[in-house]
C-alpha cells in the first residue's frame, strides 16, 4: 500500500546550527509513528516542517502519493496535518471551542465569529473523540490532562485528519491521563489517522506505535517495527551507548543538623480549600526525600512554599537551623536554597534572554562575575561557556536566545544554573520532564552527586521510578496531605501506587 | 561589527523606504518636491540658529526614548511620556519662579530635581497601581497624559500666568536658573549633551550591570525573575519611577534651557514622537540617540520646509506612520519562531 507520508532527504539549518542534517522517514496509514532521540536531535524541527513552521533547505515531502510545499502552518492544515506543539499554545483566557477555531472562526455574514456554529463543531467534535471537555469553560480553569485533550482537539479540528502529530503529548501528564491519551492515539489510528507520536517514554513509545524511527544528531539512524523491539535498544540507538540508571547506595549516615524542615506547614487557595494540609517533613544534609504523587495533589504549592513564592497561612519553615517562614525568596536563596521548578517556561527561565544571562542570573554576586555591581562579560561568558560544555547543553552558544535551544536543553539550563550555585539544600520539582534518557541519567547523577557534597535534597516528581530509584525515604502527597514517609527499604512501586491512589499509608 | 549591522540593517531600510514613499507623495502635491525634501533633510544645517534649534528638540526626544525604554524593558508600557514631561516642566518653573533668591548654583539643581520628581511621581502611580492591583498601565499612563497636560493648563492660567504676557505662560524664570550654552552654539542648551550621557549611562546600567540584568529578567519573564529571588516587583517600580523622571527632566532642561518659562501646551507631541522613536531603536539607549537625532531633524526641517515650500509640516506625520508601519514587519517573522521551540 502507499503510505501516508514519506519525507525524503530532508535538511535544515538555523544560521550555523545544523538541526536537521539528513532525515528520510515513511508512515504508513492508518498506523503510530514513534520518534525518537536525544534532546536537540531534531524531532521538534522536523515536526514544526510538517506543520509549516520552518521551511526545510532541502529534500522533499510526499504526502499519499503527492508531493507537496507546506509554505505556512495554513497550507498544513489544507493538507489535513494538524500538530500539538511540545509547550502549550492555548490562549488562556479563551473557552475550548474558541481555542479550537482560532483563527479561523466559522463566519456568519462573512465578518460575524458564529459563536453557536462553533461551540456546535467543537463539541461534535469533543464527542466523536470522546474527550470529555466543556467546550464552553475557558482554557485556564482546565487541568493539564484537559488542556492537552483540548490542544488535540485544536490539531483535530480538520476536515479530513490525515497525519496528527504530536510532540511529547504525555511529558505533562499523569500516568492515568497518559494512559487515556494513549488510548485516544490507538481509536485515531483504527480510523484512518497516521499519527506522529514524540516521546521520551521509551516505554509510552513501545506500547503505542507500529513502527518507530530513532533521530541522533539530525540524521534517522533506525527504522523498525516496533513488535519486539526493546527499551533498551532504542535508548542506545538514541544515545550510541549503553545508558545505566543511576542508582542510590546504602542511606547516608545523617550526622549533622541543618537541612529543611517543615512543621505543620498550610496553605489555603483564596476559596477557603487547603492546598497544603499540616505538612511535616525534614531532610538532613546529605538526605534525599522524594515526593511522590499524582500530579496536582499539592506538589506545585508545597515548592513554592519552600522557595517563598508563596505565603503559608500556617507552620513553620526552617533551612540550615533559622525561621524562613516569612523570609523572601531572596532571602532563602541567600542561605543556600536552589530551586529547580516544575515548569522551565514559566519560573526556570526566559526564553528570549541569551543562554549566558540565564545561565548567570542571581550568580553575578556569589560566581563574581560583577564588580560593584557592573557585570564583566568576559567572566560571564566564560562562567557560561564552561556550564554549557559540563552539562553538554547543546545548540548554540552563550549568545543565543535560551528560547531557540530545544525543550530538553532548555530544561538543563535551569539544572545547571541551580546547581552552579552549590546549594545546601536543593529543592528540585520533576526535574527530569522532558528531557532524554541520557541526560535523565546525566541529571540523576549531578542530583545524587549534590547530595554526596551533604546537599539536602527534596524531590518532588511525579515520576514514581525517578523518586524510588533516587530517594533515601519516599512521602506521598494526595490532596494536600503528606500521607506517610517509607523508607526506600520498605518501599516498593506496588506500595507507594497504592498510597497515591488510596491517599492511606500502606 | 556584524553584529551591529544585522542590528541596524533593520531599522535603516525602513527609514530609507519611508523616506522614499514619503518623496512619492511630496511628488503628487508639491510644485517644487526636490525643494521641499532639500528643505527638510537639509535646512537644519543652514545656520547656526537653525542648527540650534534642531538638537534643542533632539534632548527630550533622547530624554523620553530613553525612559521609554527602560520601562519596555522592565515589563511595563509607559506610555505617558507626554504627561510626564509636563508634570516636570511645570515643577521646575514652579521652583524657579517660588525660590528666586536661593543662590545661582542651588537654583537650577533644586529646580532639576523638582522636574525629575515630579516625573517619576507621575509614573510611579501607574506602576503601583499595575503591580499591586493589576490595573493596566497603558490605559493609567495615557490617561495621565490628560490630566498632566489640564492641570498644567490650569496652573499656567492661573497661580503661575504672567499677567503682562499674551499667551498662556508663566512667568519667566530668574536668569541665575538658566543653563548655560553649548560652547559656540549661543542658543543651544547643554541638554542635548546631558541627555546624550544619560542615554549611554542607560546603556551601561540595563546592559552591563546586575541591576539591569535582573530588570530585563523581569520584565520578560517576571515569575522566573521572582523565582531566582530578584526583588522584581521592586525593581521594575523603580525602573517606572525612572522612566517618568527622565521625561521630567527632560521637561525642565526644556523650560531651564530653552522656553525659561512654562508655556502651555510647549510639546510638539515630544512624548509620542519618543515612542516612536525607542521603538525604531528596539528599545535599546545608544540606537536611540541615532534615531532621536532623525526624528528631530524631520521635526524641524518640516517646520522650514512648510514656510519655503507648499507642503504642510505634517508630512511628518505621513514620514511617522509610514516608519511605523514599515518597521512592524520585522516581529511578525519572529513571532513564527517562538512558537517553534
Ligand atoms: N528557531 C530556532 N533557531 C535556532 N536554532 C534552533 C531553532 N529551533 C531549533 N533550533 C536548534 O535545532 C536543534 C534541534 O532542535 P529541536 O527542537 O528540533 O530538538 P528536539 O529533538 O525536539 O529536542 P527535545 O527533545 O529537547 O525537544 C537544536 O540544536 C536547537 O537548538
Ligand atoms: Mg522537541
Amino acid at each position: 500500500m502507499q503510505p501516508r507520508l514519506q519525507l525524503r532527504d530532508i535538511g535544515k539549518r538555523f544560521g550555523a546550527t545544523v538541526a536537521i542534517e539528513r532525515i528520510d522517514l515513511t508512515v504508513a496509514v492508518a498506523s503510530v509513528h514513534a520518534v525518537c532521540g536525544e534532546n536537540g536531535a531534531g524531532k521538534s524541527t522536523l515536526m514544526n516542517i510538517l506543520a509549516g513552521v520552518h521551511l526545510p533547505d532541502r529534500g522533499e515531502i510526499v504526502i499519499d502519493g503527492a508531493r507537496v510545499a507546506i509554505p505556512d502552518p495554513a497550507a498544513a492544515r489544507r493538507l489535513g496535518i494538524g500538530m500539538v506543539h511540545q509547550h502549550f499554545t492555548l490562549v488562556p483566557s479563551m473557552t475550548v471551542a474558541e481555542n479550537t477555531f482560532l483563527g479561523r472562526q466559522p463566519r456568519r455574514f462573512g465578518l460575524l465569529t458564529d459563536v453557536a456554529a462553533m461551540r456546535v463543531r467543537a463539541a461534535a467534535l469533543n464527542e466523536r473523540y470522546g474527550f470529555g471537555l466543556d467546550v464552553r469553560a475557558p482554557v485556564a480553569t482546565l487541568s493539564v490532562g484537559q488542556r492537552q485533550r483540548a490542544e488535540i482537539l485544536k490539531a483535530l479540528a480538520l476536515d479530513s485528519p490525515r497525519i496528527l502529530i504530536l510532540d511529547e503529548p504525555t511529558a505533562v501528564l499523569t500516568p492515568r491521563e497518559a494512559d487515556e491519551l494513549l488510548r485516544v492515539v490507538r481509536t485515531l489510528r483504527d480510523g484512518g489517522t497516521s499519527v506522529l507520536f514524540i516521546t521520551h517514554k521509551l516505554r509510552e513509545a513501545i506500547a503505542v506505535s507500529d513502527n518507530v524511527t530513532v533521530i541522533r544528531d539530525g540524521r534517522s539512524i533506525l527504522h523498525r517495527p516496533t513488535a519486539g523491539a526493546s527499551e533498551a535498544e532504542i535508548a542506545v540507538a538514541m544515545v550510541g551507548r549503553d545508558v545505566v540508571p543511576p542508582q542510590r547506595g546504602a542511606p547516608p549516615v545523617l550526622t549533622t543538623r541543618g537541612g529543611l524542615s517543615l512543621h505543620d506547614v498550610t496553605v489555603t487557595a483564596p476559596g477557603g480549600r487547603r492546598r497544603l494540609d499540616s505538612i511535616t517533613l525534614s531532610v538532613r544534609p546529605g538526605e534525599i526525600l522524594g515526593i511522590a504523587g499524582v500530579d496536582g495533589n499539592g506538589q506545585s504549592e508545597l515548592a513554592e512554599a519552600v522557595a517563598g513564592l508563596l505565603p503559608v497561612q500556617a507552620g513553620r519553615i526552617m533551612l540550615d537551623g533559622r525561621d524562613v517562614t516569612r523570609a523572601s525568596a531572596r532571602a532563602r536563596r541567600d542561605r543556600g536554597l536552589g530551586f529547580i521548578p516544575e515548569d522551565r517556561l514559566d519560573r526556570g527561565l526566559s526564553p528570549g534572554l541569551p543562554v549566558a544571562e540565564n545561565l548567570a542570573l542571581s550568580l553575578y554576586r556569589a560566581a563574581r562575575l560583577a564588580r560593584f555591581g557592573v557585570v564583566s562579560l568576559r567572566a560571564r561568558d566564560r562562567f557560561a561557556r564552561d556550564l554549557l560544555r559540563r552539562f553538554d547543553i547543546r545548540g548554540g552558544g552563550a549568545g543565543v536566545p535560551a528560547g531557540t535551544l530545544s525543550g530538553g536543553n532548555m530544561q538543563k539550563i535551569v539544572v545547571a544554573r541551580e546547581l552552579a550555585r552549590r546549594p545546601k539544600l536543593l529543592l528540585v520539582a520533576q526535574p527530569t520532564r522532558g528531557i532524554d534518557i541520557g541526560a535523565g541519567e546525566f541529571v540523576h547523577r549531578q542530583l545524587l552527586d549534590a547530595a554526596g557534597r551533604d546537599c539536602a535534597i527534596l524531590l518532588i516528581s511525579s515520576e514514581l521510578s525517578e523518586v524510588l530509584s533516587l530517594a533515601d525515604r519516599i512521602g506521598v502527597l494526595f490532596g494536600g496531605r503528606l500521607v506517610g514517609v517509607v523508607d526506600r527499604a520498605a518501599a516498593t512501586e506496588a506500595r507507594i501506587g497504592a498510597m497515591m491512589s488510596t491517599g492511606r499509608p500502606a | 561589527m556584524t553584529g551591529l549591522w544585522t542590528a541596524i540593517r533593520g531599522p535603516a531600510g525602513a527609514l530609507l523606504a519611508a523616506l522614499l514613499l514619503g518623496f512619492l507623495v511630496v511628488l503628487a502635491v508639491s510644485d517644487d518636491p526636490l525643494l521641499s525634501y532639500r528643505q527638510l533633510l537639509f535646512a537644519s544645517f543652514a545656520s547656526g540658529a537653525n542648527f540650534a534649534l534642531y538638537l534643542n528638540r533632539a534632548m527630550p526626544l533622547i530624554l523620553i526614548g530613553l525612559g521609554v525604554a527602560l520601562s519596555f524593558r522592565a515589563g511595563l508600557f509607559n506610555v505617558g511620556g507626554e504627561g510626564q514631561l509636563y508634570a516636570g516642566a511645570i515643577a521646575c518653573a514652579a521652583v524657579g519662579i517660588g525660590l528666586p533668591h536661593l543662590p545661582a548654583p542651588l537654583l537650577p539643581l533644586a529646580a532639576v530635581i523638582a522636574s525629575a520628581l515630579a516625573g517619576a511621581a507621575w509614573a510611579w502611580w501607574p506602576g503601583a497601581l499595575k503591580l499591586w492591583l493589576g490595573v493596566d498601565e497603558v490605559v493609567t499612563t495615557l490617561m495621565g497624559n490628560f490630566v498632566a497636560l489640564l492641570a498644567t493648563n490650569f496652573l499656567v492660567t492661573g497661580v503661575l500666568r504672567d499677567p503682562a504676557a499674551y499667551g498662556a505662560t508663566s512667568r519667566l524664570l530668574p536668569a541665575s536658573s538658566w543653563l548655560p550654552a553649548i560652547p559656540g552654539l549661543p542658543n543651544a542648551t547643554i541638554g542635548l549633551p546631558v541627555a546624550v550621557l544619560l542615554a549611554v549611562l542607560g546603556w551601561v546600567v540595563l546592559f552591563r550591570t546586575v541591576w539591569g540584568a535582573g530588570l530585563r529578567a523581569a520584565g520578560s519573564n517576571l515569575r522566573f525573575a521572582e523565582a531566582v529571588g530578584i526583588r522584581a516587583r521592586r525593581d521594575v517600580l523603580s525602573a517606572m519611577a525612572l522612566s517618568g523622571a527622565l521625561a521630567g527632566l527632560a521637561g525642565g532642561l526644556y523650560v531651564l534651557g530653552i522656553g525659561h518659562r512654562f508655556e502651555q501646551n510647549f510639546s510638539p507631541g515630544f512624548g509620542l514622537m519618543a515612542l516612536t522613536v525607542a521603538l525604531l531603536a528596539r528599545l535599546h539607549p545608544l540606537g536611540l540617540i541615532a534615531t532621536s537625532l532623525i526624528f528631530a531633524l524631520l521635526l524641524n526641517g518640516a517646520a522650514y520646509m512648510q514656510i519655503a515650500t507648499d507642503v504642510p509640516r505634517s508630512l511628518v506625520d505621513v514620514l511617522t506612520g509610514l516608519l511605523v508601519l514599515l518597521m512592524t514587519v520585522e516581529p511578525g517573522r519572529r513571532f513564527r519562531r517562538a512558537v517553534t521551540s
